[in-house]
């Protein structure tokens, strides 16, 4: 039997599960998109990996999941204890003082883990690394005893000033694992040893909310695949957008918390590098979100923290996206006031759209793009129903959106289509124009089963140059799955002076952070060409509270990092010069923290895999004419099959691009061409 | 103020406006208070009127003034 060599990357998303599979011996691929149920995800993980072919030849699968990202939202995790330093136990409920909403008394906020379940022990680990009063092993255990009776599932212990000395916090994780009956206990130091109570709380707490969970979601998916004779490897994408192991993942789950969304990010940004378009504002739009995020010159915007909600926040590196309630499932609605609003309510995929007849009767914006004839009541995306029921998504719309406003239910249709694309212009000019960025600089890359059929208005609306729609716009997120590098980072605060810096001492430091990350990588067990390591200090002057983060340009080798005094002083001066356009000589300079990050280089995956083939003809493609509503008014537009579509062929708008995965729209003063690479570059019209 | 090691000063705050009558206090959510350690039990005996079980928090005593 020959060597499996087939990698599938699934993203489950809320709405659907996409599925892209790369033979790497034979460039051959393949994509699939399966309807995802909600708490029973293995189903639809297991359906879409039969439509591909013998699940028992898979070399790998490589996972992009939301059920961390839920579990947050919903409030679902564990039931967890902690056990803290004595007088800390309010650390997670005070937060920094910030507030639900700005203005008034009303706003609440529980932390996961309630007060009860938050125990005080005796121990004093102080700001410098000393130890001032040790832990008492017998007070730990009795401490982990009982959360145990009242109900915990997972332990977090976070001592004060950890990061700076984590023996007290190590041997209360070795007290508490004596009578800890699973494996779901962790503390600070090995989650996040980074200075600042708040967030290394937070995030050490919110990994054991979600360690059970995943914990549990992954062991369910491996024991399905191993049920349909898997015998490869099985990862999961991280919110850096690189690849880690499941075992890593199950130790590190708070990192999963953005994952399906950073692997769009990553294949979007990849297309778009290939097509030629460093700078691109990436647009998924699902069933249920709109989630964008901005590359430059190529490079993902990496964030050091996110707040998946109120008071919930995560601290390790991310890839920075944003989220805005609105997707194809979204529900248009006449609030109170007599506004049209759409969304952040979905219908999801079940019951779905009205369109879809499965007992929604609340018009969404995939209604609306139906009733408009944008979308092909014959032939509707994934393969949640046959067709879809035209009549009544017009109904609907009618009923809810037309008669409250007094419009007939072409305007009402056109009118949620405005709406949902207002708010989603709002988002793009959020991460552009309001960080800086300006748009006529940047294209958009519309994926997700809806963003293509959005991206004309979308580039009008914001002022961007150009949208490059992927050639499998719906499984983008998938496609990223399988491109993404393996990816470990690390931090450590060091609190060092620059002053009397032991450049040597530090050297050492790097290395062996540098050793530990690269050991994970390489545990992973992807393919992997070569292993780079990134390092990066966070620095201030003294007396300043936040830092920048200085890149150093150096690598490990040999197991040692070279490093010159004056590489880290004008390191600091160069990106610090950047941002703030000056310098304050005379002030002392503080390194805080060490971030170390070991990225496993995959192979790299040949876009032009995806082109379409040649001898092909635009004739060939075109599918007749429909009518679809622009502006107020019915228009004949021409329809093709998009993946029929030669390269080098333009087209002009209005005309609707149909295939199994996605819908694209081009507006009537919009022209699309097809690159050599299948990609759609959508622009105005000369 | 100068502290000198060993002496200590302590500020005793009030917990914060309320509102309205603690009599009328939902006595589960007083339960909880108590639980979650924001209420002392004496407290939520003369306060609150509700005085709870020792061994499992519930709340089991009417209160004198409002319920019969």
């Amino acid at each position: 039997m020959r060597e499996p060599t087939t990698v599938v990357g699934v993203d489950v998303g809320g709405t659907f599960t996409d599925f892209f599979s790369f033979d790497e011996s034979g460039k051959g691929f393949a994509t699939a998109k399966v309807p995802s149920h909600r708490g029973d995800e293995a189903r639809g993980f297991l359906e879409g990996l039969g439509t591909l072919g013998e699940i028992s030849t898979l070399a790998s699968i490589v996972h992009g999941t939301t059920v961390g990202t839920n579990a947050l939202l919903e409030r679902k995790g564990a039931c967890i204890g902690l056990i803290t330093t004595r007088g800390f136990r309010d650390v997670i409920e005070m937060r920094r003082r910030d507030r639900r909403n700005t203005w008034g008394l009303w706003g609440d906020f529980a932390p996961v883990v309630d007060r009860d379940l938050r125990l005080e022990v005796s121990e004093r680990t102080l700001a410098s690394g000393e130890i001032r009063a040790e832990t008492d092993p017998e007070e730990v255990r009795a401490a982990a005893r009982t959360l145990l009776a009242k109900g915990a599932e997972a332990l977090a212990i976070v001592f004060i000033n950890a990061y700076a000395n984590p023996s007290n916090e190590l041997a209360a994780l070795a007290a508490a694992t004596s009578v800890w009956p699973n494996e779901n206990l962790s503390c600070s130091s090995q989650i996040l040893p980074e200075i600042r109570e708040f967030e290394r709380t937070s995030t050490t707490v919110l990994n054991a909310y979600l360690q059970p969970v995943v914990g549990t979601y992954l062991a369910r998916l491996s024991e399905a695949l191993a049920q349909a004779e898997f015998r490869g490897s099985f990862h999961v994408v991280q919110s850096n957008g690189g690849v880690m192991s499941t075992a890593t993942a199950r130790r590190l789950p708070v990192r999963t918390a953005l994952s399906g969304p950073a692997a769009g990010v990553i294949a979007a940004a990849a297309i778009a590098r290939a097509a030629g378009f460093p700078n691109v504002v990436t647009a998924d739009l699902g069933g249920t979100s709109f989630d964008v995020s901005l590359v430059i010159d190529g490079e993902t915007s990496l964030a050091a923290q996110t707040t998946i909600d109120f008071g919930l926040v995560i601290r390790t590196p991310l890839i920075e996206i944003t989220t805005i309630g609105a997707g194809g499932g979204s529900i248009a609605t006449v609030d109170a006031g007599g506004l049209l609003q759409v969304g952040p309510e979905s219908a999801g995929s079940n019951p779905g759209p009205v369109c879809y007849a499965q007992g929604n009767e609340r018009p969404t914006l995939t209604d609306a793009n139906l009733v408009l004839g944008r979308i092909n009541a014959e032939r509707p995306i994934g393969s949640a129903v046959a067709s879809l029921d035209l009549d009544a998504a017009r109904r609907a719309i009618e009923l809810d959106v037309g008669r409250p406003l007094g419009l007939d239910p072409m305007t009402a249709a056109e009118a949620i289509v405005r709406v949902a694309n207002a708010r989603m212009a709002g988002a793009i000019r959020l991460v552009s124009i309001e960080r800086g960025h300006d748009p006529a600089r940047f294209a958009a890359v519309p994926f997700g089963g809806g963003g293509a059929l959005h991206a004309g208005a979308l580039i009008k609306d914001v002022g961007l140059s150009a949208a490059i729609v992927p050639r499998y716009p719906g499984v983008t997120s998938a496609l990223g799955c399988v491109i993404a590098d393996i990816r470990h980072d690390q931090v450590q605060t060091l609190n060092l002076m620059l002053d009397d810096l032991d450049v040597t001492r530090l050297a050492a430091r790097m290395a062996a952070e540098a050793i530990a990350a690269l050991a994970v990588v390489e545990a992973a067990g992807l393919p992997i060409e070569r292993i780079e390591t990134v390092f990066e200090l966070d620095m201030h002057y003294v007396g300043q509270t936040h830092t920048v983060a200085v890149p150093l340009p150096t690598q490990l080798r040999d197991g040692a990092v070279a490093l010159a005094p004056e590489m880290v002083r004008s390191a600091f001066e160069r990106t610090y010069q950047t941002s703030f356009s000056r310098l304050l000589p005379g002030i002392p300079v503080k390194i805080v923290n060490l971030r170390t990050a070991a990225i496993g280089r995959r192979p790299r995956f040949d876009l032009a895999a995806l082109a379409p083939d040649a001898g092909t003809s635009l004739r060939e493609a075109r599918r007749g004419t429909r009518r679809v509503w622009f502006d107020g008014a019915w228009q004949e537009a021409a329809i093709y099959d998009r993946l029929a579509m030669p390269g080098g062929t333009t087209i002009r708008g209005p005309a609707v691009l149909e295939q199994p995965d996605a819908t694209t729209l081009i507006d009537p003063d919009l022209v699309a061409r097809v690159d050599r690479l299948g990609n759609l570059i959508v622009e105005r019209a000369a | 103020m100068r502290i000198r090691a060993g002496e200590r000063v302590r500020l005793e705050t009030p917990g914060g406006g309320g509102w309205g009558e603690p009599r009328d206090r939902d006595r589960r959510r007083v339960a909880r208070d108590v639980r979650l350690g924001y209420v002392g039990a004496a407290g939520a005996r003369e306060m609150y009127g509700v005085v709870l079980a020792a061994d499992d928090g519930q709340p089991i005593t009417l209160r004198d003034r409002n319920d019969a």
